[in-house]
């Protein structure tokens, strides 16, 4: 039963803390092959911006909002599989499920889902939730669609692997409407020109 | 990247002052009176007055700020006004958001009671149920109130409900809103006015802006109040108050810091005391009731049981085991008649929570769920394999498995859990 | 300019996060931006909240302001895009008559998310994404379609400003940090004009407020702001 008001002094301390500045995000040239974590050999065939943030990188062409590619490059016991930005740190949202070691592909499904859950999305739902494999590294995939807090439809595509016990995830997410499929066929190609070095 | 007009957007809402409100012929008489109710008004202000409460009493300015009337609408261009087409836009995002439940029945049975305690004033209020975690209820100084659905998972009566809508209908008729940004606004200025010229302390000003979040303890009791009389006058059970707020705090001091989805608690600093002496007042009301009161029990738990699974299962995703443990505790103290999903869901806690003694726990819950009345949700045999699995027992876990995809033959994870079938099989 | 918010503003400039300049160089509007004239344009509800700050830094909605605003630019752009032969059809008038449905709904909140990536990517100094640096390309996508039905129309204008504005009393803390941010905070004023060509979907013209328009709180600051902000308006 609390009031509005109790959200705002937080904001209202949010505003002004505002993020100091960082470094810009950097280019990805279509047609250069990118090494993620000397592990992981991709091809994109597009351009893309690439944001970094300890074990986990963002991609997008349009923006955050409207397409990312997220990767969470080898997480280990006690990792998150999102990266908070400052505004979910503001909000106290500094606690998210944390991946370990002993998990399986629906260990990691059902974290996923709790993280975003725990992030404020609605609507959340997945399915086609299979096994795949990249190389011998046994793997697993998800779709998934959520509502955030923006109020936009979203739909995306997750694919896990286990290497050496850690845990590697590429998810793509994007509006529904018309951002989805935008860079569909661009991005099923990159997931699949994946390979371990 | 967020909306680059959010935070001033929401900053927004910390705003308003006392501009008068413009009347309608039409007013009613006020179905809610508790306030204006000197028993009521004089125990409450006499039992919860503490030393330092003093900076926290209601200031004549605030006192003299009229309540709500029906209809009643803020003075064109106003402060009130802007506070008012804040929350409009605010409401128009939220009812076409993905978290608006719609659910017919629950919501009918849910506005149907908050039009019955709102009285005159149902017209001018909406209501929405929120698919969120969290023990919560608020309403906008415009009339439009939001319940979240670990709010209903929490009550236990109709009557409970009231209690919860009642107050919130306190702080929306009594204007907390506009009080509460008001002084907020004051405080700040005297705090800058305080130290000008002496350098803002950064820590003072950010622990100033902090305290600030949240209605007064004044504006709390007031609320208080009138949740008890709307109550009252509904027919309802006052003890209903008293009870609810305790088994409240018993959820909730079991966290130290409860944050995230449920500010709820850090911005209502419930003391057993207060508990206390809202059960004396309930017996007061209570004795003022031409009819015996009613609790609404039965109805209520008809309408809420059938769909706690999913709100249980979004405050486990929450991953604050020790306050769900509490809570879950309390649902099975309650002659719950589907104690099978209750023990399903504690044996979660323990299978995601993983520490030490963790997995037997969570072994023995599941086997406690299996064995006892009502349904569990057919995942409990995909989460009792995966259980057994990091036991190291593969093949139970394997049974376990096959279980759930015989119990439940469309699930969306079909594929992946036949394969890990497949894996324990040839280990 | 008063001489707080000339204060102000170089406060501002100087807590800038100084990476690259905002590319003037580049157009924010397609190459093959044909002239509206003989076109029908439904101008779609404008988001527009004018705040005022007073002392302390609480931004507070200002109902007179914002009431005058919505109207005065309403009926700004009829006039504006009248006198250039464009049909304009009013967005508000269809939808008091009927609801739109899920997807028009979806479509507004993805302009407004497109209209912050674009205003990240070509505005702003920081966090500005390489992908789209070299060519203004943004899109609601052929589900724009749905808004050329239900408004008979054959481009979507939407407008939104949100802005602070501080009182001439206003008072902030007096350290450093703290000061330079309610500085920000009071000279916080975004604003944008987007036009989407509804049978493609395809954003064919946005302008940003120009930082130097006086805003929209009297008739005469709405009208010197709407013809900075419409200068390089096609038709």
């Amino acid at each position: 039963m609390r009031a509005f008001a109790a959200r705002l002094g937080c904001l209202a301390l949010g505003l002004l803390w505002l993020a100091g500045c960082g470094g810009g995000p950097g280019l990805i040239e279509a047609g250069a092959p990118v090494v993620l974590s000397s592990t992981l050999k991709l091809d994109p065939q597009i351009a893309w911006s690439r944001s970094r943030s300890g074990w986990i990188e963002t991609w997008t062409v349009d923006g955050d909002a409207l397409n990312r590619l997220e990767f969470v490059k080898g997480a280990s016991n006690g990792d998150a599989l999102i990266a908070l930005d400052l505004e979910d740190r503001e909000n106290g949202r500094s606690e998210l499920p944390v991946f370990d070691r002993g998990m399986t592909g629906l260990e990691v499904h059902d974290l996923y889902v709790a993280t975003l859950s725990q992030l404020g999305y609605s609507r959340i739902a997945t399915r086609d939730v299979a096994p795949w494999q990249l190389g011998r590294r046994p793997g697993f995939r998800f779709a998934f669609s959520h509502v955030a807090e923006d109020g936009l439809e979203r739909e995306g595509l997750a694919l896990g692997f286990f290497d050496d016990g850690e845990l590697w995830l590429v998810t793509y997410t994007a509006p529904k409407v018309h951002y989805f499929q935008k860079y569909r066929p661009q991005v099923e190609a990159l997931l699949s020109s994946m390979t371990l070095l | 990247m967020r909306h680059f007009f959010a935070g001033a957007v929401v900053l927004a809402l910390l705003q308003g002052c006392a501009a008068e409100t413009e009347r309608r012929e039409d007013r009613g008489k006020p179905v809610i009176q508790a306030y204006e109710d000197p028993l009521v008004r004089s125990r409450l202000i006499e039992k919860t007055e503490s030393p330092d409460d003093e900076e926290d009493a209601p200031t004549e300015e605030q006192a003299r700020l009229d309540s709500l009337e029906p209809g009643d609408k803020p003075q064109g261009g106003s402060d009130e006004d802007g506070l008012w087409m804040k929350m409009a836009r605010w409401e128009e995002d939220l009812s076409t958001s993905g978290e608006v439940v719609e659910d017919p029945e629950l919501l009918a049975y849910v506005r149907g009671l908050a039009c019955r305690l709102a009285g005159p004033h149902c017209p001018h209020i909406r209501v929405y149920v929120i698919s969120r975690p969290g023990f919560n209820a608020r309403m906008a100084p415009n009339g439009a109130m939001e319940i979240w659905t670990g709010g209903l998972l929490r009550l236990r009566s109709e009557a409970e409900l009231a209690a919860m809508i009642g107050h919130e209908l306190g702080h929306y008729l009594r204007r907390h809103a506009i009080q509460r940004l008001r002084s907020t606004r004051t405080k700040i200025a005297s705090f800058l006015e305080g130290h000008a010229g002496t350098g803002t302390a950064r820590a003072g000003y950010r622990d100033l802006l902090g305290s600030l979040s949240g209605f007064s303890r004044s504006n709390e009791r007031e609320a208080d109040g009138y949740g008890l009389q709307v109550l009252a006058e509904a027919g309802y059970e006052p003890k209903a108050v008293s009870e609810l707020w305790r088994r409240v705090h018993a959820e909730f001091k079991t966290v130290e810091v409860y944050r995230n989805r449920s500010a709820f608690y850090a911005t209502h600093p419930l003391s057993e005391e207060r508990a206390e002496i809202l059960a004396e007042l309930a017996e007061d009301v209570r004795a003022k009731m031409a009819a015996e009161p009613v609790s609404g029990r039965d109805a209520y738990l008809a309408m809420i049981r059938p769909r706690r699974a999913g709100y249980l299962r979004d405050e486990l995703d929450q991953r604050q085991f020790e306050q769900a443990e509490a809570l879950l505790d309390g649902l099975l103290a309650d002659d719950d008649p589907n104690p099978a999903e209750l023990h399903y869901f504690k044996g979660e806690i323990h299978r995601l929570r993983d520490d030490a003694g963790d997995p037997r726990k969570a072994l023995r819950s599941y086997d406690t769920a299996m064995a006892a009345a009502g349904e569990a949700p057919p995942e409990l045999h995909r989460s009792r394999g995966l259980l057994l699995r990091r036991m190291g027992k593969g093949s139970a876990a394997a049974a376990a498995l096959a279980a759930y995809l015989e119990a439940v033959p469309d699930a969306p994870d079909r594929a992946l859990v036949a394969d890990l079938i497949a894996s324990l099989e040839g280990q | 300019m008063r001489p707080l918010a000339g204060l102000l503003a170089g406060a501002v400039l100087l807590v800038g996060c100084g990476s690259a300049p905002p590319s003037k160089s580049m157009p924010t509007w397609v190459d093959d931006l044909e002239p509206l004239a003989g076109r029908k344009v439904v101008v779609m509800k404008s988001d527009i909240e004018l705040y005022v700050i007073r002392s302390g830094a609480l931004p507070e909605l200002n109902a007179g302001w914002t009431t005058s605003a919505r109207k005065g630019v309403a009926a700004f752009l009829d006039r504006r895009l009248s006198a250039k032969k464009i049909t304009v059809v009013s967005a508000e008038q269809v939808d008091a008559e009927r609801k739109g449905g899920p997807l028009v709904e979806q479509l507004v909140r993805l302009q407004s998310v497109v209209a912050d990536s674009i205003l990240a990517s070509h505005f702003e100094r920081s966090d500005r994404l390489p992908t789209k640096e070299r060519r203004f390309e943004w899109s609601l996508g052929s589900e724009a379609q749905a808004l050329a039905e239900r408004y008979e129309a054959d481009y979507a204008l939407f407008v939104a400003f949100h802005e602070n504005y501080p009182t001439e009393d206003s008072v902030g803390p007096d350290s450093g940090r703290l000061s330079r941010r309610f500085a920000a905070m009071s000279l916080y004023r975004k604003g944008y004009a987007m036009l989407v060509d509804l049978e493609s979907g395809r954003v064919v013209w946005f302008a940003e407020r120009d930082r130097w328009s006086p805003g929209l709180r009297t008739p005469g600051e709405l009208r010197t702001t709407l013809d900075d902000l419409l200068e390089n308006f096609p038709g």
